[in-house]
């Protein structure tokens, strides 16, 4: 079933696995992540279906790599909770802003939704503002929205990110 | 002693092979006023992060990847260490300029007298450190750049600035954007 993009703003979950896929299927080059207890399923799956997948210690850093692997005419996914958002603030106005690498990011919206943790209340209120400060297009999550986020790596057009909720892969705080 | 300006001209005339990163401030300024060229990225923000970018270039092009860094952009990021030793690219070569200043912002004193960033980066796990005192040291950049065995870091205690007002060079003028894209492409058909 075809799902309308404008009315995926709460995006009905799909499979760790089959989102996985899709993100292998864009074919990165570079495909890194920081730690995520929302992410962690797609984390765990794309072990699997991606060789190179792994891990790189900061965000920043993570975003600046992909922006490198970028520069070498390539293409790098990074996945990142949104408090790594804040953490990348300076790497995302001083670099991604200006120079546009295509890069691909996927943030949790921690403080969000059915996520009313104290300490993530703030990131969650701004990372769709952030983004869009930045220039940086976003979509929730979604069937039409990897096949765009795919399309964006490949026609190298610019950064471009999707959002994923606290529940779409089943995250819960009582967990 | 040697000088930043010296050092960096000399990877500037033996590095025209290399897709070169320089650090944010005077160095990419400096870099920029010697000579302007499509396989120069001018990293003029981020401070900290030019090594890590210069380890996404290097894992993708066979050429030897130069990143031209300041002690101050190194202790603020010295995260960026880490990333190299994980992805430990042959490769690369971490020029580290150490003139004990944050140059641009007027001279302030950084903290790397503290350290011994050699030391640091062979505990982290860089196969390879050179130490250039002399300006006749310099003479080892071409071996350096053809053969780089890395990561290597050479490190490089330069001197201060001649004149106490001399204010750097002009600021870069190209384009963020522009630099990316010709960077780019000289990497991929230059």
């Amino acid at each position: 079933m075809d799902i309308d993009v404008s009315t995926e703003t709460t995006p009905s979950r799909l499979p760790a696995k089959y989102v996985a896929e899709m993100i292998a299927l864009a074919g990165p080059d570079l495909c890194v992540a920081t730690p995520c207890g929302i992410l962690a399923p797609l984390l765990g799956e794309l072990a699997g279906v991606h060789r190179n997948f792994g891990y790189v210690h900061r965000e920043d850093n993570a975003v600046a790599l992909a922006a490198g692997v970028a520069m070498a005419g390539r293409r790098a996914v990074v996945l990142m909770q949104n408090s790594g958002l804040g953490q990348s603030v300076n790497v995302l106005a001083s670099l991604v802003e200006p120079f546009r690498p295509p890069i691909g990011l996927v943030i949790s919206l921690r403080g969000t939704g059915q996520d009313t943790t104290r300490e993530n209340r703030s990131m969650g209120h701004i990372t769709e503002p952030l983004l869009d400060h930045f220039d940086i297009p976003w979509r929730p999550i979604g069937r039409q929205s990897l096949e765009w986020f795919d399309d964006c790596l490949e026609s190298r057009t610019g950064p471009a990110a999707l959002l994923v909720p606290p529940e779409f892969f089943g995250w819960s705080a009582s967990k | 002693m040697i000088t930043g300006m010296d050092v960096i001209r000399s990877v500037i005339v033996n590095g025209t092979r290399s897709p070169i990163i320089f650090t944010t401030g005077y160095t990419c300024r400096d870099a920029f006023s010697v000579r302007d060229a499509p396989n120069h990225l001018y990293m003029t923000g981020s401070m900290g992060m030019a090594p890590v970018i210069g380890v996404g270039v290097a894992r993708h092009t066979p050429r030897t990847t130069i990143v031209v860094d300041g002690d101050g952009a190194l202790l603020m990021n010295p995260a960026a260490m880490l990333v190299v030793r994980q992805y430990l690219p042959g490769n690369y070569l971490h020029v580290l300029l150490d003139n004990g200043r944050y140059e641009s912002t007027g001279g302030q004193r950084t903290s790397s007298s503290l350290f011994d960033i050699p030391d640091i980066a062979t505990a982290i796990g860089y196969p390879r450190c050179t130490r250039l005192r002399e300006p006749a040291e310099l003479g080892a950049l071409p071996e350096l750049v053809d053969r780089p065995r890395g990561p290597h870091l050479v490190y490089v205690r330069v001197g201060p600035r001649q004149h106490a007002n001399d204010r750097g060079a002009p600021r870069v003028v190209v384009a963020p954007a522009a630099n990316f894209r010709r960077f780019q492409d000289w990497l991929q058909n230059g």
